[in-house]
This record gives structure tokens, sequence and C-alpha cells, in this order.
């Protein structure tokens, strides 16, 4: 790939992440900050006797087992988070592209050397690449944080930390399936991902009740004319079941990407994300 | 054909969906994507989109059975049998 456009793109990257650098980064610092506080809270309603017992429990249950075997305990930690993640990307998405025009950016961002298939890709990369990058290294400092304050609690009751190590170890292997779980689930959802961005670029106002409204009206005319409700079944099909585009172990993760729903998924989001492209060019 | 698609956003909108629905509804119908229908689970009735009519008929006899038996406790007990009754009976439909 040209070299150029290699840093075009990655300064569109950075553009999206500045501007809504509150969904990326903020919105996931607060629920790190909620979670330690709360944490904390519980911990001083505590006796001292049975947090140290509960500490030197912990730190058995991980002593010596593998932190990729013990990885999907993390996992529950990071549901706030990756609610956040959903529900900021959905807000992102539907304002992204409204935006621009609504502010006049566009102009500018079209009398540069950059296309509109550019700028497109690099919003759908912002969402399925770049984000859950934020997320992780949230979590991971939330962690830190986390187990710097068991260690400093083991070391004032003389508890062994050896298998608070392990557990250490267990919790950063977790933050790689909480990244592959978000990647897989933005592949997953691609077809709501272009759906969202079509209508950003399409509404002239509320894109979020287009987008919405839209969706009702097309499955009640494909029920009222065909008489199926293979929209209806598709979407069922796809949000219903999170264990779907969850990864909880190392072992799946090749064949949650490469699965034919995945493939298909990603084929009709292109189809909604070269519309939202092709309809970059009403400004208006 | 271009110059029609892009005329304005609107026509772009509608083509685009065309083509998304029109890909879904094929992709659903080679594969035999299974159509599911609203279900209702509840403990108070049984309710399929597809059978209204028979929920209807259900519904009125259950209530005519109602207003003939006495007590709120019958009632009830009625209720739970009929419920069986129409579960058997979708069943046998089926």
């Amino acid at each position: 790939m040209d070299r150029f456009k290699i840093v075009q793109f990655y300064a569109l990257l950075r553009r999206e992440v500045l501007e809504h650098r509150n969904l990326f980064i903020g919105a996931p610092a607060v629920v790190a900050l909620l979670i330690l506080v709360a944490t904390f809270w519980v911990a001083m309603q505590i006796d001292e006797t049975q947090l140290a017992e509960g500490l030197s429990y912990i730190s058995v249950l991980f002593d010596g087992l593998s932190p990729f075997d013990m990885a999907p305990f993390f996992m529950l930690l990071a549901i706030p988070f990756m609610l956040t993640l959903y529900i900021s990307s959905v807000i992102y998405l539907i304002n992204t592209l409204f935006q621009d025009r609504k502010e006049m950016s566009i102009l500018f961002w079209q009398s540069m050397p950059v296309s509109n298939l550019q700028t497109v890709l690099s919003k759908v990369f912002t969402i399925v690449i770049v984000a859950p990058i934020f997320y992780v290294l949230n979590i991971f400092a939330m962690y830190l944080i986390g187990m710097i304050l068991l260690t400093i609690l083991g070391v004032s009751n003389d508890v062994d930390l050896v298998g608070i190590g392990w557990m250490f170890l267990a919790a950063i292997a977790s933050l790689v399936l909480i990244y592959f779980s978000a990647l897989v689930t933005s592949l997953w959802l691609l077809p709501s991902i272009g759906w969202l961005l079509l209508f950003s670029a399409f509404a002239k106002k509320t894109p979020l009740l287009w987008a919405g409204g839209v969706f009702i009206l097309v499955g009640f005319f494909e029920d009222f004319i065909f008489g199926t409700q293979y929209l209806a079944d598709w979407v069922q099909s796809r949000a219903a079941n999170p264990n779907q585009y969850l990864i909880f172990e190392f072992q799946s993760l090749l064949e949650r990407i490469f699965n034919y729903e995945t493939l298909f998924g990603i084929v009709v989001g292109s189809i909604l994300i070269t519309g939202a492209v092709y309809m970059r060019r009403f400004t208006d | 054909m271009k110059n029609i698609i892009l005329k304005n956003r609107y026509t772009l909108l509608v083509v685009t969906l065309v083509v998304y629905i029109g890909v879904l509804v094929a992709e659903g119908a080679i594969t035999g994507r299974e159509v599911r229908v609203f279900e209702f689970e509840n403990p108070f009735f049984d309710f399929n989109v597809n059978n209204f009519e028979g929920f209807r008929e259900n519904r009125e006899s259950r209530v005519s059975d109602d207003s003939r038996s006495g007590s709120g406790e019958d009632r009830g007990e009625n209720r739970g049998e009929n419920r069986d009754d129409s579960r058997d009976e979708d069943s046998g439909d089926a």
C-alpha cells in the first residue's frame, strides 16, 4: 500500500479519536473509576480478618493454574465495559456522518485529498479495531490498580502473594479475550453498523428516529407484501444470543471469525456501508 | 442507471434498502432460514401470532366456561385445564 495512503488513513483515525475521546477514553475511564470506588467501598464494609481470609482463598484458588484457563473468570468484570462500548458505538455511529454535515465540516474534508470511501472506512475501522483498544487499556489500568491494592492488603496481612501473581496473569490473558470479543462482536454486528452509518449520512434531522422508524417500516412491508419475516428473523438470530460473538476460550477464536454467519454478515454490512459512502455526496 | 440511482438521497436510500432486503430474503429462502414467530411464554395463556384465530377461539371458549363455573378458585382450575387442552390441540394440529 502507498505510504501516503497509510499516513492519510492514520490521520483520519486520529481525527476520529480526538473528536470522540469522551466516548472512547472518557466513558470507560468513568466505568473503571466507578467499579474501583464500589469495590473499595465494599472492602471497607468487611472486617479486616475476613478480608485477609478471602484474599488468601483467592490466592490459593489461582495458584499454579494456567492463566489462559482462568482468564474467562475475568470476562464478568468486562461486562459493564462491553455494555458501555455498545452504547458509545451506537451514539458514535448515528452521529458521526450527520454531525459532519450539520457543522459543514464535510465541505472541508471533501476539499482535502481524502475520498468518501476512506472517510467512511475510517469510521468503521475506529469502531471495529480502535475503540476496543482504548477500552482494553482502561480495563488494564483498573486491573493494575486493583492488583496494587490487593498486594498492599496481602503484605499488611501476611498473605502468600504468589497466587495473586497468577491471578494478575489470568487478568492480563483475559484482556486478549475481551479485545477479540469486541472485535468479533463488531464484525458480527456489521449490518447494524452499516445501517446506522447509512442513516447518519442520509437524515437531515433526527437520524436515530430515521434508523429505527425505517427498520420497523421495512419489516412491516416485508411481512405485508411477501408474508415472510426474514428481516426480523435475521436480526433476532444475530442479536439474541451473545454466546455467538463473545469469546470465552482461545481455541474458538478462528472459528468465531471464519464462519458462514459472520462472513455473510460482513457481506450484508458492506452493502449498507457502500450506501453510506455514496450517500456522502449529498452534503446538504 | 447510475444517474437514476444517484439522482437524490431518497432514490439512493431506496435502492440500498432494496438490495439489502433482496440479499437477505434470497439468502433466507436458499438456506431455509427458519422464520420464527412471536411467542409470548407466560403462565396465563398461549399466544402464537401464526395461530391468532385459534387463540381467539380458545379465549372465547375459556371465558364461557368461566362464566358457567362458580367460584374464583374453580375459574383458576378450569383455566389451567383449558390451557392444557389448548396445548394438546395445538400439538395435535402440528
